[in-house]
Parts: structure tokens; sequence; C-alpha cells
């Protein structure tokens, strides 16, 4: 498919940047205008990923659509964007949570709408910016520009105040033991900046030795990475740059900041951080930091592969024991991200190409998860589990949508999850048996959780209080869940449809990382 | 040659010159505006002259009267407006000198002592024009404000900058020092200049009596320097040796003019240097007075002592530790206690800010801060070191800081409260000017695209180039830190509650004054390649030090 030259790729970056500039331009009374333009900004957007990925060419393979503007030319910066198989299914699934946001915040979002859809394209913007970045500055900068709107939506638009229920304790609402949206948001940004702070001194001096080897001074990733650096080096340059991008892909411990991010965020903004948000720690991880330093990653991956099955299964060991639907949602999240780090660390074709699946799968469900959780707390004002009961017969479609949502996250078969997590299993299988071994159990677990969410929600005896929720009946409210449902069974089904994008690019970092150690690659 | 170096050298001081005339000429308009309008005040009564009379009497009246609707109270804005006049015009006349230094470079004349007091290299130009901006940034921000003596006012704060323009120029130590006591004396005055304030006549006598004591630890440093060297020119010409020339001889055992245990003495000068400006710039163990003079002095001043004074003073240090090449010898003396300095600042200064209530003064801890990161820039300066970036980042870094503080300050200034609760809401009231506020904070924290992003990105680039890892790796985590003080007044602005709903107002100098500053804080580091090419000149000051 040939398309006329256009910078798409700066089209779908930017658009949404200039929806945020249309929408502080605005009248804060006019309300239609503000929700248009949001939508219209980022359903751009989400217009011309489709017609990237339609006319990207697979056979080829690597960055393709580069729009290139030099900004620094003394410090090698430029605007570099461009996609490839890696970042291309990223790109296209914020796209559909950027939109699909847009769409659940349309009525949802009640107060100080002007700001909210504001910081919102902002966001969407930002997030863009990391995944069709090839210069490791623009990355870091779009990276640091994506942290900051969140923390304004989850101050402002958040849960005044949560706790953190579990099971096997008496329900608290003890205000001194109340978390509050501001505590959240504020630990949720230090410990996104402390990460990116370090990985910064990293990404500094991996640009200084490539620029004493290159002779010019340059951000360019892939000129960056056909650098061959001193393998003492990478082993001292991998590990701060990994495990800042890491922390926001919620690697144990690094995690703690995640699940009450979740819990306090508003519905959109949850959207976004579980489904589009991590995924730019776990890309970053791949993209910048095994992409860049091979050696390290041999070095320190297969120990950072132990820790993701802490991810895994521990985490959801804490899911089982929440109450609360978003904290466990947030700590389901936290434990399939330890599976695409896992994927990750498997360092074998197979396995990245999972991760790379799941990162696209999970951000579906969980974006699905939390718009369905964020319309019942809409209504309800209570997200705990024992509220509810028998909701399948007063909301039939929300029960749907959310048990779909649930049995893509424990993995069923025809769903995109599932082919993910084989995938992943097989990489790890080749990798470390047992540790494939010991991942697979944290499938049982996510099953139990789930099921048992979706049991105490929509079936049982209905709560006499939960008799006036009303289920989904606009467009705007069914649009973006039936999106999110819909790509993820059109993925689920036609699986080859995403490996064939992914696998057009996932070689290159799979040769980057065979030739640190000069071993055979596992096909 | 004497008639042609006085044209030369009128023509290179031609700003120093118009804004000195500024400033005498608003005290002369304010002088006859006075008299002027002194029946009008003392009788009460005053009676309109007759038409016909007013007629005979228009012209040789025609001075006073003019001078006497400029410095009427509703219309006090005439002065503060001639004052930026004067400023543009002096940067309009740094043209001839900026031709002379940005195409064929500085060179110092042998024959004329003179042009090694004075210097206009790129190093002055980048600097004398960063003052007179944010000297007419300050006046805009000023405008609004009813001073008791709007005359006085901008005249000592022309006089001020004068002294700023004089101290980047300088190449000489006792040309230093008195530019440096004309620009602290104005500020002193300033720093006082709510007169029926008492904090504000605290913070004048506390920065006074600081300041002479600083001064006098500098003379005692420059005074050591001149008895280990003889001279106190810094970097010399072909036959006058200066200071840059002399001291590497003097530490060489094979040398001549060897001193036998000079480096002890030369460490107690770099040490006396180093408070004498520490107190300028407001580096740990120096910087005591910061928070009380920021939060006494009105805002005007404060907005200007944060950005002008602390860009004057990096101005000397750099020029007599980098850009004359008089220290190199020392470097490897000066250097860590330099970085030790900067880490001192840094740290203090975040970590102290965390606590605050006051937004000055929580401001003030964070211009300490900001002072450690520019430190680091300096730092990073290797002598001889064609490649090495640190002092032109720490000059960027300077100006971008300039830009975003004086945005923070005018947002300030504009809502008129100083508590960080008090600024609760502000989002609903006045939108714009929240905004204004959370990008000149963001910007101050260093987060992208902003600015200060840019400015910290490339100072911290620098130190990774000197080896100085470990100084990033604090300076990051600090910038990481501030961030948490930075959130507090955002969050209060768009989380808490407003105390009315009603909309501020705004006038259009303020109003002028913090867009200008705001567009610098979201433009600027993009802007930074041009702005970087501009400064590689300076680095020439540098790489053109005779050996």
């Amino acid at each position: 498919m040939n398309l006329p030259p256009l910078p798409y790729i700066s089209i779908i970056t930017f658009a949404p940047l200039v929806g945020t500039f249309i929408i502080m331009m605005m009248r804060r009374e006019n309300v239609a205008g503000i929700r248009w333009t949001a939508v219209i900004t980022t359903g751009i957007s989400l217009l011309t990923t489709i017609l990237v990925w339609l006319a990207y060419d697979q056979s080829k393979g690597g960055v393709q659509f580069r729009d290139i503007v030099p900004l620094v030319p003394q410090f090698g910066i430029s605007l570099n964007l461009g996609v490839d198989g890696i970042s291309m299914p990223l790109v296209l699934l914020n796209g559909i949570i950027g939109f699909g946001g847009a769409l659940v915040s349309w009525n949802e979002i009640d107060e100080r709408r002007q700001e909210f859809f504001g910081f919102f394209t902002l966001l969407v913007s930002g997030v863009f910016g990391v995944f069709v970045s090839m210069d490791l500055f623009m990355l870091f900068l779009f990276y640091e520009l994506a942290v900051l709107p969140m923390y304004v939506l989850v101050a402002i638009w958040g849960t005044p105040r949560m706790w953190r229920q579990v099971w096997y304790k008496p329900r608290t609402h003890d205000p001194a033991r109340a978390k509050t949206k501001e505590y959240a948001a504020m630990k949720l940004t230090l410990f996104l900046l402390f990460g990116s702070a370090v990985m910064l001194v990293g990404i500094l001096a991996v640009f200084l030795v490539a620029q004493g080897v290159l002779g010019k001074p340059t951000f360019d990733i892939l000129e960056l990475a056909s650098v061959r650096y001193d393998p003492n080096f990478q082993r001292a340059v991998f590990l701060p740059i990994f495990l800042g991008f890491v922390t926001l892909a919620s690697l144990w411990p690094l995690h703690i900041w995640s699940p009450d991010g979740y819990a306090a965020a508003p519905t959109a903004a949850s959207m976004i951080h579980a489904g589009v948000l991590k995924k730019m720690g776990a890309y970053g991880a791949l993209r910048v930091a095994m992409f860049i330093l091979p050696e390290g990653a041999h070095t320190f991956l297969p120990i950072i592969a132990g820790i993701t099955l802490i991810n895994a299964i521990y985490c959801a060991m804490v899911a089982l024991q929440q109450r609360d639907l978003k904290y466990m949602i947030g700590y389901s999240s936290v434990s399939h991200l330890g599976l695409v780090l896992l994927g990750l660390a498997s360092m074998n074709q197979i396995g990245m190409t999972g991760a790379v699946m799941m990162m696209f799968a999970h951000g579906l469900m969980a974006g699905l998860l939390f718009a369905c959780t964020g319309f019942l707390y809409h209504q309800a004002h209570t997200r705990d589990l024992g509220d509810f009961g028998g909701l399948a017969r007063t909301t039939p479609f929300l029960a749907t949508c959310f048990t779909i949502g649930a049995m893509a996250s424990l993995g069923l078969p025809g769903l995109s999850g599932f082919v993910a997590e084989l995938l992943i299993f097989i990489g790890a299988w080749q990798f470390q048996p047992w540790i494939a071994a010991i991942a697979i159990t944290s499938v049982v677990l996510t099953a139990v959780y789930l099921l048992r969410s979706v049991q105490f929600l929509f079936y049982g005896q209905l709560n006499a209080a939960r008799h006036s929720l009303h289920d989904m009946r606009t467009f705007v409210q069914r649009a973006p869940v039936l999106l999110m449902i819909g790509v993820l069974f059109l993925f689920g089904i036609l699986p080859f449809l995403m490996t064939n994008m992914i696998n057009s690019s996932i070689g290159s970092v799979v040769a980057q990382l065979a030739s640190a150690t000069g071993q055979a690659v596992i096909k | 040659m004497g008639i042609s170096w006085t044209g030369n050298i009128v023509t290179t001081m031609l700003p120093e010159i118009i804004v000195l005339i500024t400033g005498l000429l608003i005290l002369i308009i304010d002088l006859i505006a006075r008299r002027a309008r002194i029946p009008t005040v003392t009788q009460g009564a005053f009676v309109p002259m007759a038409p016909a009379l007013e007629q005979m009497d228009l012209i040789s009246h025609m001075p006073a009267r003019a001078a006497a609707v400029a410095a009427r109270p509703e219309q006090r804005r005439g002065l503060g407006l001639f004052a930026i006049g004067g400023l543009a015009l002096a940067a309009l006349a740094t043209i001839p000198a900026a031709t002379v230094a940005l195409t064929t470079g500085y060179r110092p004349d042998p024959n004329n002592v003179l042009t090694l007091f004075y210097i206009s290299d790129p190093f002055r130009l980048v600097f004398v024009w960063a003052f007179l901006g944010m000297a007419a940034l300050t006046i805009m921000l000023s405008l609004d404000r009813p001073w008791s003596y709007p005359a006085e006012y901008y005249a000592i704060l022309l006089f001020s900058t004068l002294g700023m323009m004089f101290v980047a120029a300088a190449g000489e130590l006792i040309t230093l020092y008195i530019s440096l006591e004309l620009l602290s004396i104005s500020q002193y005055i300033l720093a006082s200049y709510a007169k029926g304030d008492t904090r504000s006549n605290e913070a004048g006598l506390k920065y006074l009596i600081i300041g002479a004591l600083s001064s006098a630890i500098l003379l005692y440093g420059i005074a050591l320097l001149y008895g280990i060297t003889g001279t106190t020119i810094l970097s010399g010409a072909e036959g006058i040796p200066g200071i840059a020339q002399i001291m590497p001889q003097i530490l060489n055992p094979q040398s001549k003019l060897y001193l036998p245990g000079s480096q002890a003495l030369m460490l107690l000068t770099v040490v006396f240097l180093l408070a004498g400006f520490g107190f300028k710039i407001a580096t740990v163990p120096f910087h005591t007075w910061t928070p009380d003079v920021y939060e006494g002095a009105p805002t005007q001043i404060t907005a200007f002592l944060s950005v002008a004074s602390k860009a004057a003073g990096f101005a000397i240090v750099l020029r007599i530790f980098v850009a004359s090449g008089a220290m190199d010898a020392l470097y490897t003396s000066w250097q860590p206690i330099v970085a030790l300095l900067a880490v001192a600042t840094m740290t203090l200064g975040n970590l102290a800010a965390i606590g605050q209530r006051n937004a000055k003064r929580m401001l003030a801890y964070s211009s300490i801060a900001q002072a450690g990161y520019v430190l680091i820039g300096m730092v990073s300066q290797r002598p001889g070191d064609h490649n090495s970036v640190g002092m032109i980042t720490s000059i960027l870094y300077l100006i971008i800081y300039a830009f975003t503080n004086l945005a923070v300050f005018g947002v300030i200034i504009a809502y008129g409260k100083e508590e960080i609760a008090d600024y609760a809401g502000l989002s609903r009231r006045a939108p714009g000017t929240a905004l204004m506020m959370t990008l000149g904070l963001l910007s101050l924290a260093g987060i992208p695209p902003l600015a200060g992003f840019f400015g910290k990105f490339f100072l911290f680039y620098a130190a990774v180039q000197s080896g100085l890892v470990w100084l990033v790796v604090i300076g990051v985590l600090n910038s990481a830190v501030s961030l948490y003080y930075y959130l507090r007044i955002v969050k209060e602005m768009y989380v808490g509650q407003p105390a009315s709903e009603e909309q501020l107002p705004q006038s259009w100098s303020l109003g002028s004054a913090l867009l200008l500053t705001t567009v610098g804080t979201t433009i600027l580091g993009f802007l930074s390649g041009p702005l970087l090419s501009l400064l590689q000149n300076v680095a020439q000051t540098v790489a053109s030090v005779v050996r």
C-alpha cells in the first residue's frame, strides 16, 4: 500500500498536542467543543496509525516513515521520528486507548473538563512521542513529558480517599489510614522521576562514549547501537538505564507506586496508565537498555528473569487479597508486566515477540477492565467487591464486557492474551525451563482472582443498594469498550497479523543480543 | 593613537554610557518634576493659571511640565518606560562592539593597558545582553507598584545594572572589585526599598552587613593574589604578563619566578575569593542571608537579586576561574573545592526548600540549589581543553534560569500573595497565570520539554564529559527531590479550593512581562542550538588566553 508522502508519524504524535492547545484556547463553558476536540484529535492519531500499520512494509522491516528535524546540532539532537515492528503495535495501542479514554471521559469527567482534556491529550501525545522517537534525547524528553500530566490527572480528578481493603481483615474506613489522591500522585511522580534521573546519567555516559567512537555527537538510537562498547562499560551503564525504565514497568520491588496510582487515578488516566504508560517502561528497557547495551543485558537479565517471577506470582497473590476492584486490577497488571519482562529477559525471538504482543494485549485488557470499573464506580461510588452482586441481570452489557476483559486477562484462547502468554512461556522455556514452569503457575492465580471478581460483581444475589445502576447505553459509552474488545478478538483469532509485524523488526534486537556473546540465536 | 583609542573605547563602552545617562536623566527629570509639583502639593488649592498666561509660559516651562507629567504618581510608569527605553538603546549600542567581537574576536592592544582592564569579548557581550534583558524585565514587573520614590528606584536599578555590565567586562581585579561594589551597594538600597515594611528594612540591613563582610574577605583575597603575582591584570597580552601568565611560573620550580611554599598561600587565596563570590551567588555556606533577604525585599527586587545578581556573581567567578585562565594553574586545587560547594549547595538548598511555607523563601532556597547546578558546569570546564563545554553550559543555564525565575516571581508579583497556602485554587481564579507559574516551576525542576530540562541536560553532559559522573548522580537525584516542593505549589494551585472565585485583575505591563518570560521558558530549550553557537564564541575566549 502506497501512501502520499506526508509526515505521518508527526501527525500521529502531535495531533493530540494540537488538541491540547485548541482546548486551552477555548472558553471553559464550551463543553461540546472541548470534548469534540479531544475525541477528534485522538481519533486522527488513531486513523493515521491504522493507515501507517497497513502501509508498513513488513518484508523490509526496520524503521520506516522517518521524520527528521535537527534541533540542537551541537549535541546531535534531532526530532527523529519513525516506527518499526516493535513500536508499531504500541503506537496502535496508544491510539486505541487514547481515543477510547477520550470517549470514556466524555460523561465521566464532570468538573474542570477543559483542564482534564487538555492534560489528557498532552499525556497521549507524550506517550506517542516515546514510542516513535528514534532519538534517545527526544525519547527521554517525551518519557518525562508523559509522567507530569499523570500527576495532575491523578491529583485533581482522582479518588479523594481510599483504603487498601483486604479479604482477611475487617474493612476499615479509618480516616487516619486513608490514602489520598495527592499522596498517590506524588508517590507516582517521585518514583518515576527518580527512575528517570538515574537513567539520565546512563544515557549521558552512552552518548559520550559513542561520541568518542563515532567522532560526532548523535542521539540516534540506531547509531548508538552500532557502537561496540566495552563490556565492562556496558555492565556499568546497563543497570541504571534498565532500572530507570523498569521502574515505570513496575518491576518488583520498584512497583509500589503503581497500585496506589491506579486506585487513585480517574478512569481515563488509569486506562492510559495501565494500558500504555507502563509499556513505555518495558519498551524503553527493550529499545534502549537491551538494544544498545547487549553485553549488559546478558549479564543482568538472567537475574532480572528471576525477579520477574516475584512480579508474576507474588503480585498475583497480592491481587488475590484485594477487595478493592481497582487495587485488584492494579496488582494484576503488575503481575502481567512481570510476564512481559520475563519475555524480554528470555532474550530469544519467541520470548521477545511474546513480550511485545503481551504489552499490546495487556494494554487493551487492562484498559477494558478499567473502563468497566470506572463506569461502575462513577455510579456506585464504591469499588469494594463485597458491595456488588447479581449485576448481570441489571447491566448485562457491562457484565459481558468485563467478563471478556477478565477472560483475555487470564489467557483464554481466542483472545490476544493467550497468544502472548503462550509465546512468553515458550520463550522462557527455551531460556530456562524451570523459570517457565514456575511462571506458568501465575496463570492459575490470575484465573482465581479474576473469576472471583466476575462472580462477586455479576452473579449471586442482586445487592439491593445497586438496583438503580444503569448499563452502558449510549454510543459514547459503548464505543470505546467495543473497540477494545474487537481488537482483542482480532489479534486473538488472527495472531499472525501481530506476530508478523513484530517479527519484521525484533530480529535486529535478537541479533544485537547475540552479537554480544557470539551465541547462536534460538529461533 | 590617542584619538582613535578614545573613539574606540567610547564605542565599546557606549552601552554603559547610555545606561548611566538614562539613570541620571531619570533623577534629573524627577528633580524638575518635583519642583514643578510643589505648588500642587503644598498649597492644596492650586489656582490654574489664566490661559493667556499659560501660553506665554508654555515654552519656558516645557521641560518642567513634561517632567511633571512623567513623575506624577498615576503616571509613574512613564519613568519606568523611560528606563526600559534607555536599556533598549543600550542593547542597540552593543551592536558595534558585538560585530567586532563576534567576527574578528577581541584582541587586547599591548600598547594600551586599558584594553586589558576592560575586555569587550563575546563573554562580556553575552552577559551584557543578559543583564539588560533582566533589568528590563524587572522594570516591567515594577511598573505597577506604587513606589514611594519611583525615580530613585529606577535610577538605582539602572546603576546596579551598570555595575553588572562593568563586571562582565572587567579584566582586572580592582576594576572588578569597584564594579562589584557599585552593583552591590545599589542592591543593598533596593532590598530595603519598601521603607514602611520592617521586613524589607531587615533584609536591607542583613544584606548590607553580610555583604560588607564578604566584600572584605574578597578584597583580602585580591590583595593576596596581587601580593603573590605582582599584578592585578587577569590575563595579559604580549609584553604585559597577567596572573594567567605569571601563576604557572610561580608554581614551577624551574622558573626564575618560583616561589617556594606558595601553593598553600594560593589555596588560601582561592578560598578567600570563593568565599567572597560565594556570597553573591549564594553558595553554601555563604547562603545564610538569602532566605531572609529574598523574603523581606520587595518581590521585584527579589526577582532581580535572584537572577541578575546571581548571574553577575557567576560572571565574575567564571571570568576569574575559567575564562581568563588566571586560575588554570590551580585547577587541581580549586576543582574539588568547587565540586564540594556544588554538592553542598544543591543538597542543602533543595532539602531546606522542602519545609518552607512562604513561596519567596522557598524560591530563595531553590535559587541556592540552582546555583549549585551552575557550579557543576564551572568545575566541568577543564583548562586548555577546547572540547570542554562546562562554561558555556553554565552561561546557557543562567540565561534559561533567568527567564524561568522571572516568570515565577512575575506570578508572585501579579498575585501579590507570598504564603504557599494562599495559592490554593489559583488555577480557577486566573487559569493563565496559574499555567505560567506551573511552567516556570516545572522548568526550574528540569521537566521536559521546558527550557530548564535542556539547561540541566547540557550541564550534566558537560560534567560526564569531564568524568565527574558522581557529581551528575548527585545532581540528578537533587533535581528529582526538588520536584517535590515545586509540585507543592502546583498542587495548591490546581487541587486546592480557592478562598474566592473572583478573577484576578491583570495589567498589560505585568502581563507582557509574564508572557515574554513564559514564552522564553517554553521555547528556549528548542532554541538552544542557535544559543549554543553564539556561546561557542564565548568559548573562544577561553581558547585565546595567551599561555
